[in-house]
């Protein structure tokens, strides 16, 4: 891949099955764009510690499409990784990072997704947010 | 083709009556006939479609079941004797030529008094009449040999709900969330009904071939008795989605006969009940919406805040490092480390000093390219950076606050609709103990038509469920059934009848298809012409669509959307708009017949309405079946200029039953 090329985040093609199951519409994220069921993946990933490089690429987001905020994540992500702000001069390097996380976080994701009754996932998932949520709240204090 | 007369003799309330309907011309269109509630308007379209199909398709619970014949002719019959049931319609088609469709059938009264329907010798009808026909062809009346088949071309059964149709039951059409009735209609409209069957057809041929190859392998055999057993479950299901839906639709006609007989019942208790019911229904299924909406924009800013939260640490470790090079002054940088490595390439600084040799010039740029690191050339990026990262952080601070907010709004919605359940629950007890036993009656029948229309809504749903898990299996077994095919040699006919067939399947869904979305923009287009000639506050809608779905939709000038936020006037409308669209689309040039068109509509919608009535269908027959509460004489005004002819149907109750004479209306 030319790093100056870059305009998109891959997923592994091996992946990508998983990713569009969870589109379809009995899973509770069905209508779910690209780029959030990506950002899902990578923060599962991301908080298991889980990357895995990606064997076969298959463009899944087109750059452009990220919110500021969601590259602020990418890039925060990559920055913490790196302990450095340097990484954000390898632009290629950055979107790997994500996409590594998001392979270490698919599997675990789907799983969280369609292992739960359809109304259930999100109820869950509101309350791992405010888990997190008090975590941080207390390290503040 | 318009309808000259119709004729009944002891046809249900009509001993002997005889309507004589002018041709429509010069914007004369219009026929009405108004009779109070119960005098006969319903009897007289079940006149019209007994004639033509030998069914009684608008029968409501009063008469059905019982003989057809006029009460008192059957009252005065002499035991043993036979009386003859006739209605008689004559229509003309574009040409101005006549024909004449007459049906009959006999009833015997027996020796003990009980009337007893006797099959026609030559009966060419399920139910035991005869139907003929007579069609002038060169001036002469020429009987045809088979009425039933020529009528099918003429006006055919399958959608004679499109003609012929009870105002009252329009709003049906877009009372439902789905598009289902809707693409019913468009399906009958499009008479793809051929290519159904050319489908069907193609797959039993495919198959047969198939079956027929005597030098299949064992593993394609296998597939094939697997995949006939799927085929044979896919027909029972669609057979029971079939007859699910129909049971649905006769519980919500059911449904709605109970509440209208609650809501125009004599009690006034039950009837301010009936009513108070339905606007908390209304309430509820707006509630409910509005729940449905409210938990997808819950469950949507959960998704998009979590990835923030999930990466709290990575956020603040990256506002931490780009502050504190905020702090240091580092950026915004005085030069970006590229800037002055182009100026030393270059050999010349900006201000036009040489320093392309190793001069006391050159030695104080490099000085200045040796505090630069590469962090400076992405200076911007990251102040920008920074700035989304610090709004990301806030928005964590905020998330407490806006999840309360969604879950206070979600708890109010419920506590609404727990109350409005529990007052629905009080007044069905209200209505249930009341102490006329036929308030208390209609009240048990129609929560039993209500249960029923849950129970096989559900059972509808898992069917279709069980279809689509069918026909994914049936699919991917043909697949696995090619696959084994291509490995044998030998069956090289069979393998290209096979690919045949396929594109054949193909080409005839593709064409079913295209038909169907063709019908539907067209029907689309129309019912939109129509509603803008029909509606009297034309400026506030901008534009009406039927969906990919079926869903009609109506968008107000302010771009919102919606049905739900029409008055019923404008609904009926839309209604009338959209059968007139489905009747010009089906290409059957029939006249139309509406049961009262006005039905349910309050004053100022009904003579609204009335205003608009004479752009409706201009080159039709229209006949209009009218309740006198509808035929105001406001709206007869409105109207006046478009009639054709008037009638009155004069009613009167006697001891053996009841009889109907349609007079000239003064």
């Amino acid at each position: 891949m030319n790093k100056k090329s870059r305009d998109r985040i891959f997923i592994d093609s091996a992946d990508r099955k998983d990713f569009e199951r969870l589109k379809k519409p009995d899973a509770p994220l069905a209508g779910k764009e690209n780029k959030e069921l990506f950002m899902m993946a990578l923060i599962v990933g991301y908080n298991e510690g889980n990357r895995v490089p990606l064997k076969d690429k298959y463009g899944f987001v087109r750059l452009e499409y990220l919110s500021e905020k969601e590259d602020a994540v990418i890039k925060s992500i990559a920055i913490s990784e790196e302990d450095s702000l340097g990484v954000l001069l390898d632009k290629d390097k950055v979107y790997t990072i994500a996409e590594e996380y998001a392979a270490g976080g698919i599997k675990l994701l789907k799983n969280q997704v369609m292992g739960k009754r359809y109304g259930d996932y999100i109820k869950w998932f509101e309350s791992k947010i405010i888990d997190k949520f008090t975590e941080i709240s207390a390290n503040k204090k | 083709m318009w309808i000259e007369h119709i004729k009944l003799k002891n046809y249900r309330q009509y001993r002997d009556v005889s309507l004589k309907f002018g041709k429509p011309k010069d914007k004369k269109n219009f026929i009405v006939i108004q009779g109070a509630n119960g005098s006969g308007k319903t009897n007289l379209v079940n006149a019209i479609t007994w004639c033509l199909y030998g069914k009684e398709k608008h029968m409501g619970s009063k008469y059905a079941g019982l003989p057809m014949v006029n009460t008192l002719a059957a009252e005065e019959l002499e035991n043993g004797k036979i009386i003859e049931v006739e209605v008689e319609i004559q229509l003309r088609d574009q040409d101005g030529k006549k024909i004449n469709l007459k049906r009959n059938m006999s009833y015997k009264k027996s020796d003990e008094g009980k009337l007893l329907k006797i099959p026609h010798p030559i009966a060419n009808s399920e139910d035991g009449s005869r139907l003929t026909m007579m069609r002038e062809i060169n001036r002469d009346m020429i009987d045809v040999e088979d009425p039933s088949y020529v009528l099918r071309y003429l006006i055919p059964e399958s959608i004679e709900e499109y003609f012929f149709f009870d105002g009252e039951r329009l709003d049906d059409y877009f009372r439902e969330t789905t598009g289902t009735r809707i693409r019913e209609a468009v399906f009958k409209i499009s008479q793809v009904e051929l290519l159904e069957k050319v489908i069907e057809h193609l797959e039993k041929r495919k198959n047969e071939f198939i079956k027929k190859e005597k030098h299949l392998g064992s593993k394609a055999q296998e597939i094939i008795s697997q995949k006939e057993v799927y085929e044979e479950s896919l027909r029972n299901y669609k057979e029971q989605l079939k007859e699910h839906k129909t049971q649905k639709d006769l519980a919500e006609q059911k449904e709605e006969e109970y509440n209208e007989k609650l809501r125009g019942c004599s009690a006034p208790a039950a009837k301010r009940l009936q009513e108070e019911r339905e606007e908390i229904e209304k309430d509820l299924n707006s509630i409910e919406e509005n729940i449905i909406e409210l938990e997808k924009r819950k469950s949507d800013y959960l998704i998009s805040i979590s990835p923030q939260i999930f990466a709290y640490h990575a956020l603040i470790k990256a506002n931490t490092l780009i502050s504190s090079r905020e702090e240091a002054g580092d950026i915004p940088p005085n030069y970006k480390k590229n800037f002055i490595e182009g100026l030393l390439d270059k050999g010349e600084c900006i201000c036009g000093t040489d320093i392309s040799t190793d001069n006391e010039h050159r030695k104080r740029i490099e000085k200045l390219l040796k505090q630069c690191d590469e962090i400076t050339n992405i200076s911007e990026e990251l102040i920008t950076l920074n700035v989304a990262v610090k709004s990301a952080l806030e928005e964590i601070e905020d998330f407490p606050e806006r999840r309360e907010s969604y879950n206070r709004k979600l708890r109010e919605y419920e506590e609404m609709r727990k109350s409005k359940s529990k007052r629905l629950k009080k007044i069905s007890e209200e209505i249930s103990g009341m102490d006329t036993d036929k308030i208390s009656m209609w009240e048990e029948k129609l929560q039993e038509y209500k249960k029923l229309k849950e129970d096989l809504i559900g059972k509808i749903k898992e069917m279709e469920y069980r279809c689509g898990e069918a026909e994914k299996t049936i699919k991917k077994l043909e697949s696995e059934l090619e696959k084994e095919l291509e490995k044998e040699e030998q069956l090289e006919e069979t393998k290209n009848i096979i690919a045949f067939c396929n594109t054949c399947l193909e080409q005839a869904t593709q064409i079913k298809e295209r038909i169907m979305k063709e019908v539907r923009k067209e029907i689309e287009d129309k019912t939109k012409k129509q509603f803008f000639e029909l509606i009297w506050k034309r400026e506030e809608y901008k534009d009406i669509t039927i969906d990919e779905e079926y869903n009609i939709s109506v968008q107000h000038q302010s771009g919102m959307e919606g049905i739900g936020t029409m008055s019923a006037g404008e609904r009926q409308a839309l209604a009338l708009s959209f059968m007139a669209a489905l009747n010009s689309v089906s290409g059957f040039d029939v006249p139309i017949i509406i049961d009262t068109p006005l039905g349910r509509l309050s004053k100022e919608p009904k003579n609204n309405i009335a205003r608009k009535l004479p752009n409706y269908l201009k080159e039709k027959q229209v006949i209009l079946l009218v309740t006198d509460s509808e035929y105001t004489p406001e709206v007869r005004e409105k109207l006046l200029d478009r009639l054709i002819a008037e009638y009155r149907i004069d009613f009167r109750e006697t001891s053996v039953g009841n009889i109907a004479k349609v007079v000239t209306y003064e």
